[in-house]
């Protein structure tokens, strides 16, 4: 059987999308490799497919829970029974038991956290591992987006797994991020299978406006106007909250916020209604996207700058999975550049928290203040205190204090620039006369293939003409019926025949 | 504040007792959710569907109660259909659509709260609270009916048990007293036990539910001063806490309760 019959077989599809078969390819011939795959286009389809030919289990580690969560589930929903989310979620009870028969599943999602416990490694490793999938890859790299410290030690993972077969998966990751990736995984002599990170189906515009009440009234008018799903980001919970009341107020009709803030389970009912078209616009910071799967989302605005241009291209990314013609809209107001530089720097400590944090926790005993007395003392946010934990976690033992809380500044220092550079290339795109989708190739060290018709706005492109040409149909709103009929209808196939 | 001057003007829903209920609401709620919206794709013959509760124990359970219930799925749809139609026919007409659109079904992904609260123009508290005595009110109904609600019967079942099985009868007695807002003077006298053994049934109640309120037998400040003294004396032992305390206000009684409640962390 060929691997065009095995995908039909598994997945329905009959042709592989750009960069799947060479993977899977390089993959079945037994070598460690590195795929970057545009966003959106199916890169766990790159280790789904292999592990109904490979046999064996498929280990795969994910950055964010949810997300872990949200691959789980949608391979369970299309059926496949054998799949493990191990992680932080579960109770203690439930861990202890799922990995007492970790053989039984063939697809085990693990976070990186997992992976660190001895126990955890201990039970993995007596499983016959066809397949180590590291998902998200670039989170390895300090100088790629998203950086997560604790990425950082699945290269000694490996090696305590026996160097099983990897695969390592992004869809954002310059050459020098690619690099980083393999040398931190001890994957040197790795594969690479490199697609363009060009999303073709999306068209690229930004606005620009003098002051926020233009900009505002700019989104109400696009809410409006876009026809079918569409996601709406904002950097901020507060706005993200007040522009959908703003909207709701307006008229726009099936819109709803999402965000980290929320409860899990008025957070799960939101991204369902989304997926099903209950709700047509979802207004969210970046919390949402990732690991939701909704492959008819038409257009993707920005109510706010993200802070890179590798997380434009990340949430832009969640318009048009499905392959037809979508839109990414950033709307930029003189002066919006303040809040993700902001953020940016909310992520890094001071170089007085840092001396006071690190002379206190080297204390002895008796002075030694709990970890949340610190952060509120020094007021540290989760990330200058997460910053500040790891690094010290990672060099205590090799030199002295005084040598570290000096290196630590020096490196504080170094990623501040660092954020401040990176943002400034995403600023660059935004401020550039040239045509913006070979811009964002050229910050990823690429040459644009071929001329797209349907470009961006330095290519005459604009939204108007755009949704003009969108066929999409209007979706019905979905009203819930009076109490008794919505029970009924709920649990009895045909209400009409059905009489109490 | 603005929340209680909502409520000024909206009743309070009858049958909310969140102290007996408070463990077991959130599980059957999760519980009853999921099986509705299982049985709603089964019974529409969809059989692919994102789960509206994501906690694997309550899949599993689902799971379970599924695999051993002897029903066809349309049967025990119907069956569910009518107990929950029996009950909420006794309730407000309020609550009967607050209850039936925050539920998921095949058709239509479940309301948020903020959702129903604009649907009905009413306050989103006001709104969660009358949700929840909506679903106190069942539970209680099955447990005192089993007969007339066996299917939601089962679905309380051993939730229940979880929270208060722990409790000897005589502290079950007590705690049912306590709810009806009795002094606990008042609660020896009445069941001619001494006060001590009613203090002993409270300490028991605050060692399986740590949330149990204390604050109407220790104030908020004698608390702050016990645990200052556990943690001064590094010892759970009641002499040396009570001596260290040097405060003859102080009962053995209320240095329990603090320890219980703090359940060991201090
Ligand atoms: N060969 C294919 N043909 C058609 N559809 C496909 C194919 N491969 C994957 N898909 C679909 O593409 C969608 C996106 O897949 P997937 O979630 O794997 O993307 P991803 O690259 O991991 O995205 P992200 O950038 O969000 O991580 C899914 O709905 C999937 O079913
Ligand atoms: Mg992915
Ligand atoms: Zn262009």
């Amino acid at each position: 059987m060929n691997l065009e019959e095995t995908l039909y077989r598994h997945f329905g599809f009959s042709t592989f999308r750009p960069g799947q078969k060479e993977v899977i390819t390089s993959l079945l011939e037994g070598n460690h490799t590195l795929g970057m795959l545009p966003t959106g286009t199916g890169k766990s389809l790159c280790y789904q497919l292999p592990a109904y030919l490979l046999k064996k289990h498929v280990i795969i580690v994910s950055p964010l829970l949810s997300l872990m969560e949200d691959q789980a589930e949608q391979l369970k929903v299309r059926g496949e029974k054998s799949v493990l989310a191990l992680n932080s979620f579960l109770t203690p009870r439930q861990k202890q038991s799922a990995l007492s028969q970790l053989n039984r599943y063939r697809f085990i999602f693990l976070s990186p956290e997992m992976l660190m416990l001895d126990q955890v490694i201990t039970e993995v490793k007596k499983l016959d591992i066809g397949l180590f999938v590291i998902d998200e890859a670039h989170c390895i790299s300090q100088w790629g987006y998203d950086f997560r410290p604790d990425y950082l030690h699945l290269g000694s993972v490996r090696e305590r797994l026996n160097n099983p077969l990897t695969v390592a998966l992004t869809a954002t990751a310059t050459e020098a991020v690619r690099t980083d990736i393999k040398s931190k995984l001890n994957l040197r002599e790795a594969n690479e299978v490199v697609s363009s990170v060009d999303r073709s189906n999306i068209a690229y515009i930004v606005e620009n406006f003098s002051n926020y009440e233009t900009k505002l009234t700019r989104l109400l008018e696009l809410a409006k106007e876009i026809k079918g799903s569409a996601i709406i980001y904002f950097s901020s919970k507060k706005t993200t909250e007040n522009v959908t009341q703003y909207l709701q107020e307006n008229g726009v009709k099936s819109i709803d916020f999402y965000h980290g803030g929320m409860e899990q389970e008025q957070r799960k009912l939101i991204q369902q209604q989304f997926i099903t078209g209950q709700l047509r616009i979802i207004c969210a910071t970046s919390a949402f996207g990732m690991g939701v799967n909704k492959e008819e989302v038409r257009a993707v605005v920005h109510f706010h700058l993200p802070v890179s241009m590798e997380s434009y291209v990340q949430e832009v990314g969640r318009a048009g999975r499905d392959g037809k013609q979508s839109m990414a809209v950033l709307l930029y107001c003189e002066g919006d550049e303040g809040l993700p530089l902001r953020l940016l720097d909310q992520q890094i400590p001071e170089d007085n928290q840092i001396e006071g944090v690190c002379t206190m926790m080297s204390e002895q005993n008796e002075n030694r203040q709990s970890p949340e007395v610190l952060r509120q003392h020094y007021s540290l946010s989760e990330g200058q205190w997460n910053f500040i934990q790891h690094y010290v976690k990672e060099h205590q033992e090799q030199v002295e204090m005084s040598v570290m809380i000096e290196q630590l500044k020096q490196y504080s220092k170094t990623r501040r620039q660092y954020n401040i550079n990176r943002f400034a290339g995403l600023f660059n795109w935004l401020k550039t006369n040239q045509c913006r989708r070979t811009a964002i190739l050229q910050y990823f060290e690429e040459d644009l293939l071929k001329p797209n018709l349907i470009c961006c706005d330095r290519c005459g492109v604009n939204v108007k003409e755009l949704t003009e040409n969108l066929k999409e149909s209007i979706l019905n709103p979905v009203h819930p019926f009076e109490w008794k009929q919505e029970l009924t209808a709920m649990l009895v196939k045909d209400p009409e025949l059905y009489e109490k | 504040m603005h929340l209680l001057e909502s409520f000024k003007h909206c009743p309070l829903p009858k049958d909310l007792n969140g102290i007996r209920f408070r463990d077991s609401t959130v599980p059957f709620w999760e519980r009853l959710s999921l099986l509705i919206q299982t049985l709603s794709h089964i019974v529409h013959s969809e059989n692919r569907f994102y789960p509206i509760q994501r906690n694997l124990q309550v899949q599993g359970w689902v799971k379970h109660f599924l695999a051993v219930n002897q029903k066809n799925r349309n049967e025990l749809a119907e069956c569910l259909l009518s107990e929950l139609t029996g009950y909420l026919e006794t309730r407000e007409p309020l609550e009967q659509n607050i209850f039936v659109w925050r539920l998921t079904g095949n058709r239509r992904i479940g309301s948020t709260y903020p959702q129903l609260a604009g649907e009905l123009k009413l306050d989103e508290g006001y709104i969660r609270y009358v949700f929840l005595g909506t679903l106190h009110g069942l539970i209680k109904a099955s447990m005192e009916e089993p007969a007339r609600y066996s299917i939601l019967r089962g679905v309380v079942k051993d939730l229940h048990k979880e929270s208060e099985r722990q409790l000897t009868q005589s502290t079950k007695v007590t705690l049912d007293y306590v709810l009806k807002g009795m002094e606990l003077e008042e609660i020896a006298g009445f069941r001619r036990l001494k006060l001590n053994t009613i203090e002993d049934h409270i300490v028991e109640i605050v060692l399986t539910d740590s949330s149990f309120p204390i604050d109407s037998y220790v104030s908020a400040e004698a608390q702050q001063r016990i645990a200052e003294a556990v943690k001064s004396c590094s010892t759970r032992q009641l002499t040396p806490i009570k001596r260290a305390l040097e405060d003859d206000e102080i009962s053995f009684f209320q240095i329990r309760l603090v320890l219980a409640k703090s359940g060991g962390i201090i």
